[in-house]
């Protein structure tokens, strides 16, 4: 029987969450799209009310779903429920935001379980116009929460960050895999 | 024209990212020294920079002292109260070291009639490094440190980013090398080419191959930088990491030996930086655990000259850390065979098309 895989890209609004799940969908993306009624928080057009969706098919049928949670702090009931048996979390932050770290600390909160299980990595857009807070800022305010996910400055317009992104959270998960089957063998020795 | 002294000066029980800063602090503000300093690795140095935590570092100090050569400073990292005293050569210096306090210190030890808490000749030396705007000069160059002399660019920005990360003033540096002009935005460590038509490509291969030419500090803010070229620069880590992938490691570089244990401290900005898939593989394992260079060859199935460009380009944008491996560990080469190849992932990146 087929398995099913879950993979969550969170963000606050206009991080690109519905432009990541698009560039590697093999889909055309549900989006649940609508106008922007909080144009002081973002000026952007539409933004995402519900989720977006995409998915990936994987070898013998298996799916890779793709999960774009909304990002207005008023949905973040919905982002612990999408978090539940993921594989892992992608969170997007936006460098232009007033306040991108206290939106960091926001989504390590709600996705608190993924990231101490090596199962985040953090991806930072607009550093290109936007170089405050730095990228070492960022590794500060994740340390203060006893962990060390990755951060990277990326362009989620482009395929091959968002491919490295995942690969990085691949890696990740597969060295903790390594490591806790390295911990069992060396019990049983 | 008097010839200026020749002197040495090496340190004990620092890491070796501190001691990698005082080699190239050294480098930096040794022509502006009243001596002339140099690195050496003996201990029949003129001066000692130790850790005053390090055992190995005490006991040999102790032996020094009842020699009394060479000078021995300690450098302190924590909330240890620092010697006052008005001796002529001070018995510590706070880290991160100071540009100013270090050239003080240097001066100190070859001029031992000349108290170190001089102010003006303290001063003086500071404001030639770091000292801000001056009406009376060109909008352009502000002040040049001249370290003309032969230094590599990986050494020069090391050692302005370590003064930078020390004072957290806001700077603008222009570094040139071999006709390209390279300006240096700290403490922000972005860089900008003022040609537009050189490529980072082609700094990556002057630099391994031409020392700079000279350093001045510009009289300019960092927004004009950015209205000129439309963008807020480059980040220096993507040059440094460039730079050390291809950079022939010294023979005595610690990352060479099979014991000693590597970490990472974080991960690197893959983003800027341009990984490749077994960087990031031993990205992986280095920011979960230590490893011992031996274990890790075994594990990754990579070869030693691959370990050593990445460590080596990790050792030059400050995230390696080095210890020496405790005498029980053991290679560990369980996760050789699963390193990047376990069924779920390898189906996952087949689907994503992103290659083995």
């Amino acid at each position: 029987m087929p398995r099913e895989y879950k993979l969550i890209f969170t963000g606050s609004m206009g991080a690109g969450k519905t432009t990541a799940i698009a560039a590697i969908s093999e889909i055309a993306p549900v989006s649940t799209d609508v106008q922007n009624t909080d144009l002081q928080t973002n000026s952007k057009a539409t933004t995402t009310t519900a989720l977006d969706y995409g998915e990936v098919t994987l070898d013998g049928g298996d799916k890779l779903r793709l999960y774009g949670t909304p990002g207005q702090a008023r949905f973040d009931f919905m982002w612990k429920i999408l978090g539940v048996g993921a594989l892992g979390v992608v969170i997007l932050v936006d460098n232009s935001r007033p306040d991108p770290i206290a939106d960091l600390r926001d989504y390590l909160h709600a996705f608190n379980d993924l990231a101490r299980g090596s199962r985040a990595v953090v991806a930072i857009g607009r550093t290109d116009t936007h170089d405050h807070p730095s990228i070492d800022e960022y590794h500060a305010a994740i340390e203060s929460f006893g962990l060390s996910t990755p951060v990277l400055s990326v362009d989620v317009r482009r395929r091959e960050d968002v491919l490295l992104l995942l690969d990085i959270l691949f890696h990740q998960i597969e060295a903790l895999d390594a490591s806790h089957t390295e911990a069992v063998d060396g019990d049983a020795r | 024209m008097s010839r200026r002294r020749a002197m040495t000066l090496t340190v004990l029980g620092l890491s070796l990212r501190d001691e990698i800063l005082v080699k190239s602090l050294l480098n930096v503000v040794s022509s502006n020294t009243q001596a002339e300093w140099s690195f050496t690795d003996e201990m029949d140095a003129d001066l000692v920079l130790y850790d005053p935590q390090s055992p190995f570092a005490r006991t040999t100090i102790q032996k020094f002292q009842h020699s009394g050569r060479p000078s021995c400073v300690a450098l302190l990292y924590g909330n240890e109260s620092k010697d006052v005293s008005s001796a002529p050569m001070p018995r510590s210096i706070r880290a991160p070291l100071r540009v100013g306090e270090f050239m003080e210190l240097l001066d100190a030890t070859s001029d031992t009639g000349r108290k170190p808490s001089t102010p003006v000749m303290a001063s003086t030396r500071e404001d030639r490094m770091t000292a801000g705007g001056s009406a009376g000069l060109p909008e352009e160059a502000l002040s040049s440190i001249s370290i003309s002399s032969q230094q590599w660019l990986t050494d020069v920005l090391q050692a302005l980013i370590a003064d930078s990360d020390a004072s957290r003033s806001k700077a603008l540096w222009r570094v040139e090398i071999d006709g390209c002009s390279l300006e240096l935005l700290l403490p922000e460590k972005r860089f900008v080419l003022r040609d537009t038509k050189m490529t980072i490509d082609a700094l990556v291969e002057l630099a391994l191959r031409v020392r700079v030419d000279s350093v001045l500090r510009l009289n300019r803010t960092l927004s004009d930088t950015s209205s000129r070229t439309g963008s807020i620069g480059k980040p220096v880590d993507a040059l440094l990491w460039r730079i050390g992938l291809r950079m022939m490691p010294a023979p005595d570089a610690p990352w060479l030996q099979d014991d000693v244990t590597v970490r990472l401290k974080r991960w690197p900005d893959f983003g800027h930086l341009g990984a490749q898939k077994i960087h990031l593989a031993f990205t992986a394992y280095l920011t979960k655990s230590s490893w011992r260079i031996d274990a890790l060859l075994e594990t990754s199935g990579q070869s030693r000259s691959e370990l050593h460009a990445f460590l080596g380009a990790c050792g030059l944008i400050g995230l390696l850390d080095i210890t020496p491996a405790p005498p029980s560990t053991t290679a560990a080469p369980i996760a050789a065979r699963r390193l990047g190849v376990s069924g779920l992932f390898r189906s996952l990146r087949n689907a994503l098309r992103m290659g083995a």
